[in-house]
């Protein structure tokens, strides 16, 4: 029997993910909705007993809150670029995960910041940033280019969801409250599929794909640079802007392989979601794994070729002593192991790759760790007389809680997100996706 | 078989008992020297010391000896200065005064300052005749050392005539019976001490015992221009090392905090290129997002006509 591959077939193949909600669903997303309030207790915790219930002190002022908001802000920055690149280089296979990208762009841009505001003391004292702006200052580079990155990063997702919001309103099969129904019509912007309407969304979006790249290298290099432009040993490096850009990546092209296996098997999209998109984005993965250990190399080669004193203390620390294992385990195995799994035929299977991209996403999530903690214990100006619980960091169960809660907001706003539109790009499938052998496009 | 060997042993015999005869007409004499060396205790060989006498006279007029004790080990030919050991210091030859007997320290030097009270002895010419002693001991030979030496009093003063940095000196030779003489056609250096040593700015020929010295404009002093200038003769045959010094701010001034501009990202305004490469790029971000916005309004309010 032929199979028709328009966008009557995709609605209804996909209306049901949105019009019903399984039990599984709801498990899941309660189990998270309990994980997020025990963080909201830890941040209770923190507000009434102050940050003394964090492992953060005069020394480590910064812990794994920062390395969380790193985490997802290179998150949102890997999605950015991936949809933005695969958008402009109107690549065939794209269209199943172009949405997946996108939301992890904004989903991530909207959590990341947050972790920021865990690590201020005095909060009342965050209007001075807008109130009082310096330019000279990173942290003001930061906040203006966080606030253009999620703006441009919502429009370019809305501008995509624009046609599958006109289709979800002229489907009159969708069985959902009306007021859903309204919402789509509102949102769907009069879109008609003329080649005048097309042609509009059409120069938008690419145009906004050129943005989120160029946005996305900026603001994740300006991040970098607050690190950077700091005279502490390990941050002090003129390659952290570029190299920051590529670990983001390089962890959101994991997050992308990890959301495609769990979303192709609980929407069972084995059919749009295939291996060759695994490999694809896989080969994705295993360029950048390269680009990243090549970075990596160097900037640890330079600075242990100096040996400048605190920087060979820190990468004592880092090689051979406190922090060894997870430096291996982050700068080693998760560099490694993508290379071989993608670069070898035998091992290229959907669970291998899915398998190396956790490991990327973990050994990422610890790379950033290693170059936040261990370079604040190991400061130029040691405060004198500081007891020695100050000297190391340890993160307690208040910090746990709430990178926790941070991980369970992601996936219920994805799962949300899921129910609100198409997790594959109805529009995009239909205009640009590979079609089966024998199935022709309407 | 037997009768074979005995018949070899007859041939032989006689070259065998030649050849025994000559190796104990050899060795015999020198087993027996050897016992007799050994039987024998021979004193053990006392090394010979190097004693050096060092006079030095400073700012204050004080003068203190220094007696320098090392020897020169003959294996390694190399010197190594003795700690520890007694050195006698006296003036005078006729009548001699003790200075006291002082101990080497570590880099076999013993100090002896002189006090200034005591009255040293000087022969005819103004001489005074200093002497250093060793007494021996069980493994370094007795042994002396002596300097002649005639006191010097030099005058060092620093003033500007005629906007000239002047240094002037005032040099007498102190004789017998407290005998004052002008030194003479003598070349006196000019230092000003620097961090490491002492740099070298000009010499005074002493006339009838003064002269004076035009003070370079371009020495450096330190933050406050502050030098310190020196008149001595460092190994002089008859004054042997004297100094006088005074420091005064004729240096130019220096400081050691160098001047950087100020970084600019601490100041109250931001530095243009920031300012313009930020507008920059906040203008041209900011201008296509505005751009697809009315796009988007377009889109909203698109030609109807158009929908098929």
């Amino acid at each position: 029997m032929k199979k028709e591959f328009d966008a009557s077939q995709l609605m209804k193949e996909f209306a049901p993910q949105l019009e019903k909600t399984s039990n599984l669903w709801y498990a899941v997303f309660f189990s998270m909705l309990a994980v997020f309030l025990f963080g909201v207790f830890g941040l209770y915790t923190q507000i009434a007993d102050g940050h003394i219930v964090t492992g953060m002190r005069d020394n480590i002022v910064w812990g794994v809150y920062i390395v969380n908001f790193i985490f997802f802000m290179g998150l949102s920055y890997a999605g950015a670029l991936i949809s933005g690149i695969l958008h402009l280089f109107k690549s065939e296979w794209r269209a199943p995960i172009m949405r997946m990208a996108e939301l992890i762009t904004i989903i991530s841009l909207v959590i990341g910041p947050v972790f920021i505001l865990f690590c201020i003391g005095r909060l009342d004292r965050l209007p001075f940033l807008v109130m009082y702006p310096r330019i000279q200052s990173p942290i003001t580079w930061d906040v203006i280019a966080i606030s253009t990155d999620l703006f441009g990063c919502i429009i370019f997702l809305y501008l995509s969801f624009i046609e599958d919001f006109a289709k979800l309103r002229d489907y009159k099969d969708l069985k959902v409250p009306n007021w859903r129904k309204k919402l789509y019509k509102a949102l769907a912007l009069g879109y008609q599929d003329t080649p005048w309407h097309y042609k509009i969304i059409s120069n938008a979006k690419n145009i906004m794909a050129a943005m989120v790249i160029a946005i996305a290298i900026i603001v994740y290099s300006v991040l970098a640079w607050i690190f950077g432009v700091t005279l502490q040993p390990g941050w002090h490096s003129t390659i952290f802007g570029p190299y920051f850009v590529i670990a983001a990546v390089y962890s959101g092209a994991g997050m992308l392989i990890l959301l495609m296996w769990i979303f192709r098997k609980v929407y069972k999209l084995e059919e749009y979601i295939t291996k060759k998109h695994f490999v694809n984005v896989g080969v994705i993965l295993l360029i950048l794994a390269a680009f990243y250990g090549y970075f990596t190399f160097s900037d640890y080669l330079t600075k242990w070729y100096g040996s400048i004193k605190m920087d060979k203390l820190l990468i004592d620390k880092l090689f051979s002593s406190k922090y060894y294992l997870l430096f291996i385990f982050s700068n080693y195995v998760g560099i490694l192991l993508p290379i071989l799994v993608v670069g070898i035929k035998k091992f290229r299977t959907i669970t291998n790759i899915t398998v190396a991209a956790l490991v990327t996403v973990v050994a990422l999530w610890v790379n950033r760790y290693l170059i936040v903690v261990p370079t604040l214990e190991t400061p130029y100006f040691p405060i004198q007389e500081a007891r020695e619980s100050w000297l190391s960091y340890s993160a307690t169960w208040v910090e746990w809680s709430l990178i926790a809660a941070g991980l369970a907001v992601f996936c219920m706003l994805f799962m949300l997100a899921s129910k609100f539109v198409p997790i594959i790009s109805i529009s995009e499938m239909e205009k640009h996706a590979e079609l089966p052998k024998g199935l022709i496009r309407k | 078989m037997k009768t074979d060997i005995f018949i070899n042993i007859q041939k032989n015999f006689k070259p065998v008992c030649l050849l025994l005869a000559l190796i104990c007409f050899i060795s015999i004499p020198r087993v027996v020297a050897q016992d007799d060396s050994e039987s024998e205790s021979e004193p053990v060989k006392k090394v010979r010391p190097i004693l050096k006498l060092l006079s030095n006279k400073y700012d204050d007029n004080s003068r203190t000896l220094i007696g320098i004790f090392s020897y020169k080990d003959t294996e390694t030919r190399e010197f190594f200065k003795v700690k520890g050991i007694a050195l006698n210091f006296y003036a005078g030859v006729d009548s001699i005064v003790e200075l006291g007997s002082f101990t080497t320290n570590e880099d076999g030097m013993a100090v002896c300052k002189i006090n200034p009270e005591i009255k040293l002895p000087k022969d005819e010419e103004g001489y005074i005749h200093f002497s250093v002693e060793f007494e021996g001991n069980d493994f370094f030979r007795a042994s002396d050392n002596e300097l002649d030496l005639i006191d010097l009093e030099l005058q060092l003063s620093l003033e500007i005539l005629d906007s000239v940095k002047t240094v002037s000196v005032k040099a007498e030779k102190i004789l017998a019976n407290d005998e004052r003489v002008p030194l003479t056609e003598v070349d006196l250096p000019i230092y000003v001490q620097r961090m490491f040593s002492q740099l070298k700015v000009g010499e005074i020929t002493l006339d009838e015992g003064e002269g004076s010295f035009e003070f370079p404009n371009n020495v450096p002093g330190d933050t406050l221009g502050m030098v310190t200038i020196i008149a001595k003769f460092d190994d002089h045959e008859d004054y042997a090392y004297l100094r006088k010094s005074q420091s005064i701010d004729w240096g130019v001034v220096t400081s050691h905090h160098t001047i950087y501009h100020p970084r600019s990202l601490w100041t109250q305004v931001a530095p243009i290129w920031m300012i313009v490469t930020l507008s920059i790029m906040l203008l041209g971000v900011w201008g296509h997002y505005i751009f697809v916005m009315i796009e988007m309004v377009r889109l909203k309010k698109g030609p109807k006509e158009t929908v098929q």
